[in-house]
């Protein structure tokens, strides 16, 4: 009597605690506790059928499939935006310089390699917002001061792209930049270029290189000074993580794979 | 304490339940309440008809005793490994959505679906010239 | 949800509970009917009076649940499947204790899973609660031992075919009393004693399958999980 009273004022409790918590799997262990303590409760209403198959699913199965639906899949999630020889996607399969230290890198870890494509200025506020591990594409500006640069695993320039006319470009002082810049993704760049569209970029050399590819006749280019270097950055909470980057491409360079790589995708 | 029999707190759990399904906004936890709300409403139909002195309903059981009635457990029973299914069918579109969209909270999965869909209507009268957003490279 | 309309939901919502609860103290408890259980004892041959009703008086209700606990679990290694998994299910080296555990712990839990199934007539327990027990049974296997291992000693994509065996199976059972001109959905084998194995055996034969579907349903939706997202 004063048992079923007891268990029976313990489940508000028990529920209130447990779905009001921050974390998720707190939530879901609070909420097998609760399951057991349900069933007791309808052991002492005298439904033992009840109780017995509650006790089966509520506490085993459930939970189990809670905690199969909440955890991190194994992977390493990287937002990047195109870039032929550094990371492009051939058809399905990603190829580049990039794309094989963190194909590396995520075997290392043990992890599973994402990579999904955004536009060149999206990548900060992806990683800003904690949905992506690490950024790459040819990083090769100042960002955030919050996300994690790793150490730079090629050197590279920046190039002004500008279509020609207008003021007289000579004389002009070497503009300072603070970050590579065109507008949306860089396969749209290529077509604008293509089709001799008036735009202006910012951009690094692997990215001109690819856009070189194309008849430049319009356009003027001026090299800005200023040595940079591409790196990967990591996410806010993803410090360790860098540091096993930079640790890994130590290696990649200690061992000479990393100019095998530059040498295969960027010769 | 009269009150505290197993009708009220069923009501009391529907109310918690209900509450946090409302408040939270992470989705598997918005699950979990629903699970709740569905253990209230089994607990409260097996206790509307229970009395202190009754038995479990499995005979033999003597005559002067009064026996749980059976009827409300045997409707119960198979909602129990039916909800089970159930939750995994809706776990399942959870996860779906967290596979897509990189997160489990609402208010930024809509808000990523209704700027999914105002892109769609603004590039469809176009013209198809260009791939949309939803068909770029992602794996 | 914005803040002001969340907050009137919750707040109404307390409200209501309040009000109910107040009104439950103040109605008085009515009087309880006698019950009729030995006559339901007597007439399916069943002394579990819950596994009487859900399988013999109420078995129609019965038959849809199980339809519906078919639609989810399809609906689950449907959505499950059209999809490349994301999550290569590597073997991670389990702890021996959990191995050796395993292999006292699982005959165990399967026996008590058939003691469910087999006597669910007579004590609690059924069809459902047995082969869920029975389902969990399993997951400890494929926690200890890994997942491939215990997909090919169920022999593979055949357990799904015994899956969509089982519910026509549960339905012909209902509708043969029509060939011994019986109506359906009562009977289908003469009952005997009371409290007796084989009192009721058309009790036990719809236990032994429904436990059966709970068993494999219950092991192809956890069976799609996992390969979908790797191993616990």
């Amino acid at each position: 009597m004063i048992s079923r009273t007891v268990l029976l004022g313990l489940l508000p409790i028990i529920a209130g605690i447990a779905l009001f918590q921050r974390r998720r799997l707190t939530a879901v262990i609070g909420m097998g506790l609760f399951s057991l303590v349900l069933t007791a409760n309808y052991l002492l209403h005298s439904a033992p059928d009840v109780a017995v198959t509650e006790a089966a699913i509520g506490a085993a199965l459930v939970t189990v499939i809670y905690m199969l639906a909440i955890r991190r899949t194994g992977r390493l999630l990287v937002v990047a935006d195109e870039v032929p020889g550094l990371l492009a996607f051939e058809g399905d399969q990603p190829v580049g310089v990039e794309v094989d230290i963190l194909g590396g890198f995520a075997r290392r870890l043990g992890l599973d390699l994402s990579i999904q494509i955004v536009p060149h200025q999206d990548v900060e506020t992806v990683l800003l917002r904690g949905d992506a591990d690490l950024g790459a594409g040819g990083l090769s500006a100042e960002l955030d001061a919050r996300l994690h640069r790793s150490r730079d695993h090629l050197t590279t320039a920046w190039v002004r792209l500008r279509p020609k006319g207008g003021t007289d470009l000579d004389s002009e002082e070497i503009p300072t930049a603070k970050r590579c810049e065109y507008p949306g993704y860089f396969s749209d760049l290529i077509e604008a270029v293509q089709r001799n569209d008036p735009v202006e970029a910012t951009l690094d050399m692997a990215r001109f290189l690819a856009v070189s590819r194309n008849d430049l006749s319009s356009w003027s280019v001026t090299r800005l000074l200023s040595p940079r270097g591409y790196a990967f950055v990591a996410a806010p909470r993803r410090k360790r993580l860098r540091d096993q980057l930079t640790a890994y491409i130590d290696e990649l360079e200690r061992s000479g794979l990393l100019d095998d790589m530059i040498r295969r995708h960027l010769a | 304490m009269g009150w505290l029999n197993g009708t009220t707190i069923a009501m009391i759990l529907f109310a918690i339940g209900t509450t946090a399904l409302i408040v939270r906004r992470d989705l598997v936890i918005k699950l979990l309440a629903l699970g709740l709300i569905n253990s209230s409403g089994i607990l409260f139909l097996i206790s509307i008809r229970f009395r202190p002195q009754m038995v479990a309903p499995i005979l033999p059981v003597p005559a002067w005793v009064p026996i749980a009635d059976p009827l409300p457990q045997a409707l119960v029973l198979s909602a129990i490994v039916i909800n089970f299914a159930i939750l995994a069918l809706s776990l399942v579109f959870v996860m779906l959505l967290v596979e897509r969209y990189h997160t489990t909270d609402c208010e930024r999965i809509e808000h990523a679906v209704d700027t999914e869909k105002a892109a769609q209507e603004s590039q469809a009268p176009e013209g198809d010239s260009q791939a949309s957003d939803a068909e770029r490279p992602h794996r | 949800m914005r803040r002001p309309v969340r907050t009137t939901l919750v707040v109404a919502l307390s409200l209501l509970v309040c009000g109910i609860v107040i009104f439950d103290l103040a109605v008085s408890e009515a009087p309880l009917r006698p019950d009729d259980s030995v006559l339901l004892a007597t007439k399916t041959g069943a002394s579990n009076l819950v596994s009487a009703i859900y399988l013999g008086a109420r078995l129609y209700d019965t038959l849809f649940e199980v339809l519906v606990f078919t639609v989810a679990v399809i609906g689950v290694c449907f959505y499950l499947s059209e999809r490349p998994s994301t999550a290569r299910p590597s073997a991670i080296p389990e702890s021996h204790v959990l191995q050796a555990s395993a292999q006292i712990l699982f005959p165990l839990i399967l026996l008590l899973g058939l003691y469910l199934t087999f006597f669910g007539h007579l004590s609690p327990g059924g069809g459902f609660s047995g082969g869920v027990v029975a389902a969990s049974g399993l997951l400890l296997c494929v926690m200890s031992i890994g997942l491939d291992t215990v997909y090919r000693r169920l022999s593979g994509a055949g357990i799904e075919r015994l899956e969509w065996a089982l519910p026509m199976l549960i339905v012909a059972v209902c509708v043969l009393p029509l060939a011994f001109g019986r109506s359906p959905l009562s009977n289908l084998l003469p009952v005997g004693r009371a409290r007796q194995v084989f009192g009721s055996p058309s009790i036990l034969l719809l236990n032994i399958l429904i436990g059966l579907k709970v068993l494999i349903g219950s092991w192809m939706v956890l069976h799609a999980f996992i390969r979908h997202r790797g191993e616990i």
